[in-house]
């Protein structure tokens, strides 16, 4: 049977552990490589966290070297960045950026601007950024963020577990790391608009990992005293059972950011709809795999060391189990007879005699246990 | 109430419907932030000593802003929004284009004067009343003939001067014969000027003609004219002392019940006796501050070029704490002149950080785009959502509709400001809100494979699935609210969308959702879960409700004689093959 129709009736059973070992260490590379990055290359910010402006004018005929000969004539070096843009009505915008020191000087810049393209000085949209500005909205975003860490932690931590929350956390500086690691890579712009993506991802990440967590906590409550599986077994079972969900909900949140990437930037030449959605493409794809395949991992890593799923473990062994199988038995068992027809003979004589008699039909939906007050 | 799926279901469609369409008919809608409709948006912050002093009061942030608000309030535009944001003043004026003259507005310091009134002017008409008063003026001037380019002053002037004086002389001598009372009129237009209409017209172009001194030109030894916030035009005299001499200022209820105002002055030469000083040429009504008709001069209180209150003065000299205000004040306008009086110049000094024209062409292309991208985006999901899971899916297309009119009314009632942030916001809450669908039908699903009747699972499920997603939802809206709490700019109305959208679709889930699946489940439709996207196939010979079922596990050998808690409820959807 092809992975998507067991998937979609709900018999996946995906050895998630198998790929935890290639998965740390390919997310340790990538976590140093991205370190590395953004020592290395560092981010290219927007004027607007180290100062400066922007201007754009709407001209048809100004040509960059005609701004650039402006920006010379005001000061040294004072032009930093030429871009043409077309807006979505089909003006030519040249955006020039520079360093000026105050906004006195950035109207002074307008106003020579505008002479040089035969414009009015209030046809040229300008924007000014300080440089404490700059500094100032990298601060609050660090206050907001180590705030929203603080506030997630505890939120985790009371509704689930704290080793919940502390992989979670985990999970989620891995997705904002790589996610810079990337923009240190291929240099796009940090803008205050990618700062809000990059808050998103943080929401999305931990959106995901809580819907696993509530998963493993119920499916550890509901089996975790039967003794019968390892922490890592229901971890796997639970993983499996919300794939589907999260394949889903991942898709279904990627398409309008996809249309909006090719649509908004290509098609409608909008910047910011673009930079906008770059950064929640790249981070909600990572925060989707990581709360898969980094958080949960984590989880399992740190709960497998609680003495009472050590304690499950021995016994499993000492049973003669083995402890590191974490399939789920009863869905491969299972999965012959999903194809029996009534007017076939009963596949009791092909199941092993270990595996429950399936034929019976008896006992197909445990009781749920009370879900945990909390 | 989701056992009775249809009241239920009407009752919240109905709600959001009635929602909408009071806010369609009110004509609320939400507004445009600058960066989608073009203006100017400034960021001022407290400096000092050259560098941003993050350590100002509150209070005094909010001073300035209340200040700050009335000088934008004087450029006469559309909606401006002055808002505090953390430690920053943001300015926003939608529409402006010339950046210059705003921070020029904003970022002076202001200035709170006494001057005595000289004269009044009377109202002087803005907006709609002043195109009233022009027609007036015009009908007027039609009616009585006056030729363009001439003024009622022009012709009062020359009907004086041609006037031949009265024989006040003759008028004693001889009562013989009546006085050749000279028949006007005597001015070269031929205007009667003794009509009624006439005196109308006269002070209607007075008061159009007046020109109200521009904060700019006001000088401390000059008289200047003024007004008051609702357009009252004074002749004012030269400044006798300014703010600087307010100690503070108290609004209060008087003995008799009324709202006045409290100053308290320094004391010296330069505070309370000025103030003594010019209170004592008013009481007596000099030419300097004179009797206008109230028998005694009034001294009007000037913030920025606006007379913010010209009391009376009805005593000659005051103590310096002894002075109060009264007049037709009710709390607030008595609040807001304490306010002024304490703090007449801004308290602290701001700085312009940061500062933005946005042409309204480019944020017009950038909505545009948004809006078509999320309404594909949407369209494409829900396809694949219909596709998928079928009927469910098109549950979660109602859903969405609802969500979306919900945040409409929101947005509407609340004035909020769409930025592009926002939008963002709201494209990236629609998979948020998708996904709660999605995680309840999973579990659904889920449940029903293990055996649970479909129909039973339809709401069982439900609640198993509500916890989840509350939780999950949580987490966004702890992020929102950190997010909002602390952010400034555009990330604080991403913050605001994000977390609206969250609530509403608890809301939607709850109400909308989960009757819905119900209501579908208990229809005819609900024989067959393959409508629903779930592969179930059921043994035909197997009897009451033994059905083929995937065992979940916890069913070792031992434990096969338990009976499935489905059973009782199983005789819904019994034997019945798609």
């Amino acid at each position: 049977m092809s992975a998507f129709s067991d998937a979609y009736a709900g018999r996946n059973d995906f050895n998630f552990v198998k790929t935890w070992k290639t998965v740390g260490i390919v997310a340790v590379v990538l976590v140093v490589m991205s370190i590395g990055l953004l020592l290395t290359r560092g981010l290219n910010l927007s004027i607007d966290f180290e100062g400066g402006s922007i201007w754009e004018v709407p001209s048809k005929t100004l040509t960059v070297d005609q701004a650039r000969k402006v920006m010379d004539g005001i000061g040294e070096n004072l032009g930093e960045k030429y871009q043409e843009a077309t807006t979505s009505d089909g003006t030519r915008v040249l955006r020039v950026s520079g360093r000026v020191k105050s906004i006195e000087q950035s109207q002074e810049v307008a106003k020579k601007l505008a002479e040089a393209a035969g414009l009015e000085r209030t046809d040229i949209a300008v924007t000014t950024v300080g440089p404490s500005w700059g500094k100032d909205i990298t601060r609050t975003a660090r206050n907001s963020l180590i705030m929203f860490f603080v506030v997630i932690a505890i939120y985790i931590g009371l509704r689930l577990e704290p080793k919940m929350a502390a992989s979670a956390l985990i999970g989620v500086v891995h997705d904002i790391l790589l996610t810079l690691g990337f923009y240190a890579l291929f240099q796009f712009e940090v803008s205050p608009a990618t700062m809000v993506s990059f808050l998103t991802i943080l929401g999305f990440s931990l959106y995901d990992t809580i819907v696993v967590d509530d998963r493993i906590l119920d499916n550890t409550t509901k089996y975790g005293r039967t003794g019968k599986y390892t922490y890592t077994t229901l971890v796997r079972r639970s993983l499996n059972e919300v794939l589907v969900r999260s394949i889903n909900t991942t898709f279904v949140t990627l398409v309008p950011i996809v249309v909006m990437l090719v649509l908004g930037n290509i098609v409608f030449g909008e910047k910011v709809l673009g930079d906008f959605s770059l950064a929640l493409l790249v981070g909600l794809a990572l925060g989707a795999y990581s709360s898969l395949f980094i958080a949960t991992p984590l989880t399992a890593f740190f709960k497998e060391r609680e003495e009472r799923w050590v304690e499950i473990r021995t016994r499993i062994e000492a049973r003669g189990g083995d402890a590191n199988d974490t399939s789920w038995a009863a869905l491969h068992e299972d999965a012959e007879p999903q194809k029996q027809k009534s007017t076939m003979p009963r596949p009791a004589a092909t199941v092993a005699p270990s595996a429950p008699p399936l034929t019976t039909n008896i006992g197909g939906h445990p009781p749920r246990p009370r879900k945990k007050r909390r | 109430m989701h056992k009775r799926p249809v009241l239920a279901l009407s009752l919240s469609i109905g709600l959001v419907t009635i929602l909408v369409l009071m806010t369609v008919v009110l004509d609320q809608r939400p507004k445009l932030g600058l960066d989608l409709q073009g203006g100017v948006s400034v960021n001022l912050q407290p400096v000092k000593n050259g560098k941003v002093d993050n350590n100002v009061s509150a209070d005094k942030l909010d001073q300035s802003l209340e200040i700050i608000r009335r000088r934008v309030d004087a450029l006469g535009v559309a909606e401006p929004e002055v808002s505090r944001q953390g430690n920053t003043i943001l300015v926003q004026i939608p529409g402006a284009k010339d950046q210059q003259e705003v921070l020029d507005v904003v970022g002076s310091t202001a200035r709170l004067e006494f001057r005595p009134v000289v004269g009044a002017v009377g109202q002087i008409p803005k907006g709609s009343d002043r195109k009233k008063a022009e027609a007036d003026a015009k009908k007027i001037r039609q009616s009585l003939k006056i030729p363009e380019g001439v003024t009622a002053t022009q012709i009062l002037e020359d009907e004086q001067a041609k006037t031949p004086a009265t024989p006040e002389a003759e008028e004693g001598a001889t009562t013989t014969t009546a006085p050749e009372t000279p028949q006007g009129p005597f001015n070269q237009w031929g205007v009667d000027v003794s009509t009624q209409e006439f005196a109308e017209l006269y002070s209607l172009e007075s008061q159009l003609n007046t020109q109200l001194t521009s904060v700019d030109d006001m000088k401390d030894d000059q008289e200047v004219v003024l007004a008051t916030e609702d357009g009252v035009a004074y002749r004012l005299g030269p400044v006798a002392l300014d703010g600087r001499a307010v100690k503070t200022a108290t609004a209060g209820l008087s003995e008799t019940g009324q709202w006045q105002v409290n100053p308290v002055f320094r004391k010296g030469k330069n505070n309370i006796d000025k103030f003594n000083e010019i209170a004592a040429k008013c009481y007596s009504g000099s030419t300097e501050c004179p009797d206008l008709g109230g028998g005694k001069g009034q001294l009007a209180i000037v913030l920025d070029g606006e007379i913010l209150s010209a009391p009376t003065i009805n005593t000659p000299s005051f103590a310096a704490d002894q002075i109060s205000i009264s007049g037709s004040f009710n709390q607030e306008s008595a609040e807001r002149l304490a306010v002024s009086l304490r703090y007449g110049s801004l308290p602290i000094q701001l700085k312009p950080q940061q500062s933005e024209t946005v042409s309204p062409t480019l944020g017009k292309g950038a909505l545009e785009a948004g809006i078509i991208c999320g309404i594909i985006g949407l369209i494409l999901v829900l396809l694949y959502l219909t596709l998928y899971y079928r009927l469910l899916g098109l549950v979660t297309a109602v859903g969405m509709l609802m969500l979306s009119g919900m945040l409409w009314v929101v947005m509407s009632t609340l004035n909020a400001t769409v930025t592009l942030a926002g939008v963002v916001g709201i494209v990236v809450s629609i998979g948020t809100s998708l996904d709660s669908n999605i995680l309840y039908f999973e579990v659904l699903k889920e449940d029903v494979l293990d055996g649970m009747p479909f129909r039973t699972a339809a709401d069982k499920s439900f609640s198993n699935a509500w916890s989840t997603i509350v939780a999950s939802n949580f987490a966004s809206l702890i992020g929102a609210g950190v997010l909002y709490w602390l952010a400034v700019g555009p990330v604080r109305g991403f913050a605001f969308y994000l977390g609206a959208t969250t609530i509403l679709d608890l809301l939607v889930s709850y109400f909308l959702l989960r009757p819905a699946v119900y209501w579908i489940a208990h229809s005819e439709w609900g024989h067959n879960p393959r409508l629903f996207g779930i592969p179930v196939s059921y043994d035909k010979d197997d009897s009451g409700s033994r059905r083929k079922r995937r065992s979940r596990g916890e069913t070792p050998p031992s434990d096969e004689k338990r009976v499935p808690v489905g059973a009782s409820a199983g005789n819904d959807s019994t034997g019945e093959d798609a």
